[in-house]
């Protein structure tokens, strides 16, 4: 009986440390720290390079996403991505990048949502949060911007996340 | 979801994620709903919801969101995609994530 009562504790307590650890994650040159809990891992390639953990059994829900969105063509940002999304959350102004699609863009992440921002060395780091879903934009001056997106993970869950940048 | 269903549909996707997104053997129910979703919640198309009329009460099933989101596909592929644009500019970053999940049954 003892021995099943230690042996319980004992997977328990592995199951909880292994729960607890974060994963520290190499995207696109830069450094994240992942909640260690995933169950699954899905690379969809493609021209935004995404990158998905899902935490759970349910197709499509508790997921933490990671995108390279630096040569991203879905939408004509008339200027480079990383300039487009600078002006949208910093108001810069730039006459190249589409100015309607810049408001559309603020009516999305910025109207009506949490919006936090600081920088980390070159990088500016954009939260946009609502109760639905937490986005985080990494904007780097050098042209590169990655985008995280998850439905679970709240601000202070998902900012440990790009804590180290 | 027959042949034609799959076809728009993909080409829904490819319009608002960009080509190559899906194909339409990798279409199915769950992407359709994404999309449905997508352009649903998407306050700049909430000026255009006859796009995706919903029938009165309750959540729409899902036979009659692939026939929905089929329709759309199908004005795009017709040429007609212009009243899509500005929901295309929301919809394109906030649910490629979900789009992908989808296609990929991930």
């Amino acid at each position: 009986m003892k021995k099943s009562v230690l042996l319980f504790f004992f997977s328990f307590f592995c199951v909880s440390a292994f729960a607890n650890t974060n994963v520290e994650l190499v995207y696109s040159g830069l450094k994240f720290k992942v909640p260690g809990n995933f169950s699954v891992i899905g690379d969809a390639g493609g021209n935004l390079n995404i990158l998905i953990f899902r935490y759970g059994d349910e197709l499509g829900k508790r997921f933490l996403a990671f995108s390279d969105m630096t040569e991203d063509k879905t939408i004509n940002y008339g200027c480079p991505a990383s300039t487009f999304f600078k002006g949208v959350f910093f108001d810069n102004d730039n006459p190249e990048c589409d100015q309607d699609n810049i408001k559309l863009m603020q009516e999305s992440f910025v109207e009506g949502r949490d919006v936090k921002k600081w920088s980390s060395g070159e990088y500016s780091i954009v939260y946009s949060g609502d109760n639905k879903k937490s986005y985080i934009f990494v904007i780097g001056d050098n042209g590169k911007i990655v985008k995280l997106d998850s439905d679970f993970l709240e601000f202070e869950a998902i900012m440990k996340v790009v804590k180290d940048i | 979801m027959d042949c034609y269903d799959r076809e728009h549909i993909s080409a829904a996707i490819n319009y608002f994620w960009g080509d190559g997104t899906a194909s339409p053997q990798s279409v199915n129910e769950r992407s359709a709903e994404v999309v449905y979703t997508a352009i649903s919640e998407a306050q700049s198309c909430s000026a255009s919801m006859d796009l995706v009329p919903r029938p009165s009460g309750g959540k729409p099933g899902i036979s009659y969101i692939v026939k929905q989101v089929a329709k759309i596909g199908k004005n795009i592929v017709s040429g007609d995609a212009s009243v899509y644009h500005v929901c295309k500019v929301q919809i394109s970053t906030s649910y490629k994530s979900e789009i992908t999940m989808a296609l990929k049954g991930i």
